[in-house]
């Protein structure tokens, strides 16, 4: 019994456009919907771990210019007053009657001696 | 497997690691802890990003130390 498709397939192709239009609009929708919530879970989250990777070993032997400048956090080629404000800013974060170490509170004093020795070139004591 | 001289730093020591942290030779796990913890936080906020470095170094130097000592302290 040959059943007679073309019928119920012309009949199905009419319906079947708006169901599939309906689906793709559903399933957009809930797509969207899932990506703005994820979006806001992600900015919602609490800070992460930096993703710069932490350096390597303790400090230098001799202090250069180089790790002086990573030491206050500024570039080779900062100006004074800038390397000074700096100088300040990483000691109160380090200051030994507050909970930080002399040693740290040393190396960052030598850090801004070498920098601001440089830049001074003037060549004349303090 | 080993790293070449590629840095500038040798590997930390653990008498520069305590003195990084700022704490004596005899000192509790916990103090070390605690020390890092305020080490850690404040140079976050405010100092720069190579202290910070330098006190997790120290924190991880001693770890080894410590976990090395006691066996009942640190899991490992």
């Amino acid at each position: 019994m040959s059943v007679n498709n073309s019928t119920r397939s012309e009949h199905s192709s009419d319906m079947a456009a708006p169901v599939v239009a309906g689906l793709c609009v559903a399933v957009t929708a809930l797509a969207g919907r899932y990506g703005i919530q994820a979006w806001q879970a992600y900015k919602a989250r609490p800070p992460t771990a930096r993703l710069r990777r932490f350096y390597e070993g303790g400090f230098q032997q001799t202090m250069t210019r180089r790790e002086a400048a990573l030491i206050l956090g500024v570039r080779e080629s900062t100006a004074l007053e800038k390397v000074k404000e700096a100088h300040r800013k990483v000691m109160i974060a380090n200051h030994p009657d507050a909970g930080g170490s002399h040693y740290m509170a040393s190396k960052i004093n030598e850090a801004k001696d070498m920098m601001l020795r440089k830049t001074k070139n003037s060549g004349s004591a303090f | 497997m080993q790293n070449t001289v590629r840095r500038a730093s040798k590997a930390i020591t653990e008498q520069e690691a305590r003195q990084i942290l700022g704490v004596p030779e005899n000192a509790a796990w916990e103090e070390i802890l605690k020390k890092y913890d305020i080490l850690f936080e404040r140079n976050a906020k405010q100092g720069s990003f190579y202290l910070q470095s330098k006190v997790h170094r120290a924190k991880e130097c001693l770890e080894t130390v410590y976990q090395n000592k006691g066996p009942g302290s640190a899991s490992g």
